[in-house]
């Protein structure tokens, strides 16, 4: 097998070994399944087998896995953005826009700059959707993202640095939508597990409401799924920054339609605000994102612990300079 | 003595050839900021500018690197300040360049080069750099099927993602952190065949970060502003043909030939040396 024993390594696709070797055949974890195969039979990867003393890096710029993620968080703090919608509400898209027209542009996201990306590969494809590469084919919206298992969910990467040089690695999840409805709808199934890893350690979520559906004839339905999306994260949000966000709002939605979500907002998150954007007008998807950004950059102070009296002698009384007089 | 390296790093076609023959007759007969020791002999081994040496004499432009070159210049200096320093650096075909992105891999000879380097020369010919526009998206009228659109593969990347994905694996190969602006090694961006770009008010530096805004805001964003510089630099001063010598070539000399921009912006100045001579100045 053309494997390392450590099912947490990646070096068989030709990234860096996890233990930091340059020549796999140093590697412990490498050679275990060397010795127990007995084969030096070339790989599926018969390129990578030619040159094994190479200096390599630890991500293949695809959209990020689990496991890329144990290379990235120990460099800064991170802040992970949910994007929670429905199929076809346009999460993807959101992003696209967002690089094509604010990263690509080098403009600036949440008040920082561009400082680097481990998933270019995972924001070019997304990209080149919308692009004209060539005039015979069509601009079309990204593909769909497929419910697979796998590296999933994948998490788009950008670093950023504001001009204060404070530096942050901002992942959004890219994830199908399906993952949510069936999450809304079972919050235990197993195919949903994707879902509840990003509702527990997102830092920040933007709800994706598509307007253009809710507008149409599937109002019924279309609405049906951001309720229970709202309402399944409501349970988990505590205080961490939410926003709804009424994408494709190329119309203004009548209010019978959007006044139930709305009040659900209101009533079950009531932290959260509220953002119109269209994906033909980039500078509404950069204030969307700069408002989720800035609310997630310094996460809130915890709350200050209150220690209970129950000595009234000073000098027991004495709990360190640190304590509040 | 210092025997500071540089890396010169670039593309297939973008120039380095050239740059590398005219660095040398600069530095061999004439009076910019790195000349010649006078003492020391010239180096011994000239064959791998020989031919781009010929060429230029003739005013012809020189052939593609092959892909098996691999070598190395090294030219014993004095610089502005009058101490001495080894120049060193390595002459290959910039296709090496573009395996170690594909590849995602640098082999160890690299590496150690990489890391020791006092100074990386990035050469970028904006020109034939590829930059991918997009217009708004448009409501999808039909859905998609999964799968419809293919991926593509990093021969679509935007010339942005490509520089940035360059430079971030030789930050990583090179042992450095993105987490604090870097100040060593130094890198001097070169936008070589500077003469092909639409003549502009714009300064070398503003030139880059509108060309490849993305790139330059990473770059700004991970150096420190004193670690980096942008130059506009052509190496011929015009464009010569590999059939057609040119007169004032074959009049002059090539020496005559080429010029840089200091990153500021200002008038052509005929000392190529100048971004080599800042990449190797201590602070």
């Amino acid at each position: 097998m053309n494997q390392c024993a450590n099912t947490r390594c990646h070096a068989h696709d030709g990234e860096l070994c996890s233990d930091g070797h340059r020549d796999r055949s140093q590697c412990h974890s490498w050679q275990v399944n060397r010795l127990e195969d007995g084969n030096s039979a070339p790989g599926p990867t018969g390129l990578m087998e030619t040159s094994e003393v190479m200096a390599r890096v630890p991500w293949s710029g695809s959209a990020l896995g689990s496991d890329d993620l144990t290379h990235l968080v120990p460099r800064a703090q991170t802040i992970l953005i949910g994007l929670l919608g429905a199929a076809d509400a346009g999460k993807t898209t959101l992003l696209a826009v967002a690089y094509q027209h604010i990263l690509l542009q080098g403009r600036t996201l949440g008040g920082a700059r561009f400082a680097g990306s481990r998933s270019l590969e995972g924001w070019e494809s997304i990209a080149n959707s919308m692009r004209f590469l060539d005039p015979a084919r069509h601009q079309t919206f990204p593909p769909h993202t497929p419910r697979g298992t796998g590296r999933v969910p994948g998490l788009l990467h950008v670093a950023l640095r504001r001009p204060n040089g404070s530096f942050r690695d901002l992942l959004f999840t890219d994830a199908p939508g399906e993952w949510f409805t069936r999450w809304a709808l079972s919050q235990d199934a197993p195919d949903t597990a994707g879902a509840r890893w990003i509702a527990q350690y997102a830092d920040a979520f933007l709800v994706i409401a598509d307007s253009a559906r809710l507008s149409g004839h599937q109002v019924g339905n279309a609405r049906r799924e951001v309720r229970q999306i709202l309402e399944r994260l409501a349970d988990r949000v505590g205080h961490r920054p939410t926003r709804l966000v009424w994408a494709k709002h190329e119309q203004a939605l009548p209010e019978t339609t959007s006044q139930p979500i709305t009040n659900i907002l209101r009533n079950r998150i009531p932290h959260a605000d509220q953002v119109e954007c269209r994906h033909d007008q980039p500078e509404t998807v950069a204030t969307m994102l700069d408002g989720i950004i800035n609310k997630a950059w310094d996460p809130p102070f915890a709350m200050p612990l209150q220690e209970p009296v129950i000595q009234h002698d000073p000098f027991l009384a004495f709990r360190g300079s640190h304590a509040q007089t | 003595m210092r025997k500071p390296e540089i890396v010169l790093l670039g593309g297939p076609n973008s120039g380095k050839t050239h740059l590398a023959a005219q660095l040398y007759g600069r530095i061999l007969r004439s009076n910019g900021r790195l000349r010649r020791q006078e003492q020391q002999a010239i180096p011994h081994d000239l064959t791998l500018l020989d031919e781009a040496l010929g060429c230029l004499e003739e005013g012809r432009s020189a052939s593609h690197t092959g892909s098996d070159t691999w070598g190395e210049i090294t030219l014993p200096t004095i610089d502005e300040h009058g101490g001495q320093v080894l120049l060193k650096w390595p002459d290959y075909a910039g296709e090496k360049v573009e395996q170690m992105l594909r590849l995602r891999s640098i082999s160890e000879a690299w590496q150690n080069r990489i890391a020791q380097a006092e100074g990386w020369a990035i050469v970028i010919r904006l020109s034939h750099e590829r930059r991918v526009d997009a217009r708004p998206a448009q409501p999808r009228t039909s859905p998609s099927t999964s799968g419809s659109v293919p991926l593509m593969s990093d021969e679509y990347w935007d010339a942005n993602a490509r520089w940035v994905e360059f430079v971030q694996i030789l930050m990583h190969v090179a042992g450095m952190s993105s987490t604090s602006l870097q100040r060593k090694p130094r890198v001097a961006i070169l936008l070589s065949c500077y003469d092909e770009l639409p003549e502009s008010e714009e300064s070398p530096s503003a030139k880059l970060g509108s060309w490849l805004p993305m790139f330059y805001s990473f770059m700004e964003n991970n150096w420190s502003p004193e670690a980096w510089s942008v130059w506009g630099m052509s190496a011929l001063g015009q464009k010569l043909d590999s059939a057609h010598p040119d007169e004032s070539f074959l009049r002059d000399g090539p020496e005559l030939h080429g010029w840089v921009i200091a990153p500021q912006g200002g008038p052509r100045d005929s000392d190529l040396t100048a971004p080599i001579a800042w990449l190797l100045d201590r602070p």
